[in-house]
C-alpha cells in the first residue's frame, strides 16, 4: 500500500510553499552528504539516544540535523513522497510558517519518545518519517475522510490505485508499527530492528498538538466538525 | 364702550354654554386688546388647547404678575406639557427597542430617526451609532454623543474607533467576523460593493461575501479572540519545551534559571506573534496608538517581527550551548583525532 496522491482541493492556499521547500532541503542535503561517503558522521551529527541522556554532543541540534538526514535514496523518496501526500493540505489548514513549526514539533515529540524509549542505544537515528508521521497524524485528525489515491499490489503484482479514506491508510501504517514496538518496548529488542517504530509512534502522538497551529477559520471549522 | 358691550355679550353667552362663539368674541377682544386681563381670563376658562392656554395664562401674567392662581395653572401646564413629550419619545424609543429585539432593524431605524428629528436624545444616538449599517450615519449619532459629553474619555475613544473604521471600513467587516458577527460583517461587504474601487476590490469583496456565506450555512462556529490568541501561543514553548527535555538529557536537575528565562522569552515572544497573526481587537493596539484598538498591517507587521526576535532569540542561545558542547561526542565515541 503506498498512498499517491490526495484527490482532494485545498481551500486556503495554492501551493503548499513550504512542504516543497522541507522536500527540496531533504534532497539537497542527501545529495551533499550522500550516506554511502558520509555515513560514517552521522553517529556524531545525528541524534544518538544514550549521548542524549549522557548530555554530550549537539544535544538539541542534532535532533534538527537527523530530522534532515536519510540513508538513502529510497528512504528519503518513501519519506518526502509521504510528506507530499499529506503535507500538503495539513499546510494548508496551518499555513506555511506554522506548518514549519508544527514539523519540527513533531519531530522533536518523535525524537524525544524515541529516545526515551531506546535510552541505552549507541545507535544513531536519522530520517524526517517521525515528523512525517506526525504529519500523517495531523491528516488523520483534520481530514479523517479525505480520499488517497493509493497504490496496491494485490499478491504482490497486481496493481492498483484506488481512492481510499485517509483514516484506512494511516490506521494501517499506524497498525504495523505497533508490533514491533511494542516488541522493542517489552524486549529491549532495537537493535533486531532498522527502523525507529517508536519514533513514528512519537511523530504520531506529538500530531495531537496540530490543534494549536491551525488557521482560526481552519480551527472554527475543526470545532464545527466540519471539513477543515 | 363698545368693548363692555362686547365683553358682556361674550360673558353672557359663556354663561349661557354657547362656548364657541363666546370664545370668538374673547378672541377678537384679545386681538383688538391684548391688555384686556378678564378678557384673557376667561378665555383660560374656554380653551380646549394647551398651547393656547399656555399662551392665555402668560399674557395675563404678562399683564398682571402677581394673578399666583394662574401662575400655578401655567407651571402645571407646563408640567404637563414635559411630561406627555417625554412619555411620547420614551414611548418611540420603547417602539425602536421593542423592533430591533425582534429583527426589524430597518423599521427601527425609520423610527428611530424620525423621532430623534424631533427630540434629539441621547439614547437615540446611542442606539443609532449602534445599529446603523451606515459608517456615515454611525459617525454622525457618535459625534452627537461626543458633543453631549465633551470630556468623556469613553465617549472620544468610540468616536475616533469609528472613524478609523469609517476610514477603514474592511477593517470593520473582518472586526464584526472576528466578533461573529457575520450577518453585520455581509451587510457591510454588501454596502462597499457599491463603493469598490475597481474589478480587484470588488472581486475581493464577493470572494469575503461567498465565504462568510459559506461559513454561515455550515454553521462554522465563533471562536473567541482569547482562545484564538492563547492557541497560537501556545505551539512554539512547546516545541522550546520539548527541546529543553532533550538538552537536559531528561534531567530536571540541569534545568537552569536561564533557560527558564528562555522559556518565558520564548512565552512572551509567541504571545506576540499570536496577537499580531490574529489581527484581533487587542489593547496591545490602542496602546500603540491605532484609535479603533485594531492591529493595523504596518503595526501587525513590526509586532510580528519584534516578536519573532524574542522568540527566536532563546532557540538561538540554546542552540549556541548545545554548539559549544558538541565536540563532547568525539570522547564519548572515544574517537582519536590522531
Amino acid at each position: 500500500m503506498f498512498p499517491i496522491n490526495d484527490t482532494e482541493p485545498s481551500r486556503y492556499s495554492v501551493f503548499p510553499v513550504m512542504t516543497f521547500f522541507i522536500i527540496l532541503i531533504n534532497t539537497v542535503i542527501l545529495i551533499i552528504f550522500p550516506p554511502n561517503q558520509m555515513g560514517v558522521l552521522f553517529r556524531f551529527i545525528s541524534i544518538v539516544p544514550s549521548a542524549v541522556f549522557a548530555r554530550v554532543g549537539g544535544g538539541f541540534l542534532t535532533g534538527l540535523i537527523s530530522m534532515f538526514l536519510h540513508g538513502g535514496f529510497g528512504h528519503l523518496f518513501g519519506n518526502m513522497f509521504a510528506l507530499w501526500v499529506f503535507g500538503k493540505r495539513v499546510e494548508d489548514a496551518c499555513g506555511s510558517w506554522r506548518f514549519l513549526l508544527f514539523y519540527l514539533l513533531v519531530g522533536y515529540g518523535s525524537d524525544l519518545i524515541y529516545t526515551f524509549v531506546n535510552a541505552k542505544s549507541h545507535t544513531p537515528v536519522i530520517g524526517a518519517s517521525g515528523a512525517v508521521f506526525g504529519v500523517m497524524g495531523a491528516y488523520l485528525i483534520l481530514y479523517p475522510r479525505g480520499r488517497i489515491r493509493t497504490l496496491i499490489f494485490w499478491f504482490s503484482f497486481i496493481p492498483s490505485w484506488p481512492k481510499i479514506r485517509a483514516f484506512w491508510i494511516i490506521l494501517y501504517f499506524l497498525a504495523i508499527q505497533l508490533i514491533p514496538a511494542m516488541d522493542i518496548l517489552l524486549n529491549d529488542s532495537q537493535s533486531e530492528y532498522s527502523v525507529a517504530y517508536w519514533g513514528h509512534l512519537g511523530g504520531f502522538f506529538a500530531s495531537l498538538t496540530i490543534l494549536l497551529f491551525l488557521r482560526p477559520e481552519a480551527f472554527a471549522r475543526y470545532w464545527s466538525d466540519t471539513q477543515v | 364702550m363698545a368693548d363692555k358691550k362686547r365683553m358682556q355679550e361674550a360673558i353672557k353667552k359663556a354663561k349661557l354654554g354657547q362656548e364657541l362663539s363666546a370664545r370668538e368674541l374673547f378672541i377678537d377682544i384679545v386681538q383688538e386688546n391684548p391688555d384686556n386681563k378678564l378678557a384673557w381670563l376667561w378665555l383660560i376658562g374656554l380653551l380646549d388647547d394647551r398651547e393656547d392656554l399656555i399662551l392665555a395664562c402668560e399674557e395675563v401674567l404678562r399683564i398682571d404678575p402677581t394673578e399666583t392662581r394662574v401662575l400655578i395653572r401655567l407651571e402645571e401646564l407646563r408640567r404637563t406639557k414635559k411630561t406627555e413629550k417625554e412619555r411620547k419619545e420614551n414611548a418611540a424609543l420603547i417602539r425602536v427597542d421593542e423592533l430591533l429585539s425582534v429583527g426589524n432593524i430597518e423599521l427601527a431605524l425609520n423610527l428611530l430617526r424620525k423621532s430623534l428629528k424631533e427630540n434629539p436624545k441621547e439614547e437615540g444616538w446611542e442606539l443609532l451609532a449602534k445599529y446603523s449599517p451606515s459608517l456615515d450615519e454611525q459617525v454622525y449619532a457618535c459625534a452627537k454623543i461626543k458633543a453631549l459629553h465633551p470630556a468623556n474619555k469613553e465617549k472620544d475613544l468610540e468616536f475616533q474607533r469609528i472613524r478609523y473604521f469609517q476610514a477603514n471600513p474592511f477593517e470593520l467587516a473582518v472586526s464584526y467576523e472576528e466578533r461573529g458577527e457575520i450577518d453585520k460583517a455581509i451587510a457591510l461587504y454588501e454596502q462597499l460593493t457599491r463603493k469598490a474601487k475597481g474589478r480587484r476590490e470588488w472581486d475581493r469583496i464577493f470572494r469575503e461575501i461567498n465565504r462568510l456565506k459559506a461559513l454561515q450555512e455550515e454553521e462554522i462556529v465563533h471562536i473567541s479572540r482569547f482562545l484564538t490568541v492563547a492557541r497560537l501561543t501556545a505551539g512554539p514553548p512547546l516545541l522550546f519545551f520539548i527541546i529543553l527535555i532533550m538538552q537536559i538529557g531528561y534531567d530536571y536537575r540541569y534545568f537552569s534559571l536561564l533557560m527558564a528565562v528562555e522559556l518565558v522569552l520564548v512565552v512572551l515572544g509567541s504571545f506576540l506573534v499570536g496577537v499580531a497573526s490574529a489581527g484581533a481587537e487587542h489593547r496591545l493596539w490602542q496602546k500603540l496608538g491605532n484609535a479603533a484598538g485594531r492591529g493595523s498591517k504596518q503595526l501587525r507587521l513590526v509586532v510580528g517581527a519584534i516578536g519573532t526576535v524574542i522568540m527566536i532569540l532563546p532557540f538561538i542561545l540554546l542552540g549556541f550551548d548545545a554548539y559549544a558542547r558538541w565536540l563532547t561526542i568525539f570522547d564519548y565515541f572515544g574517537y582519536d583525532f590522531q
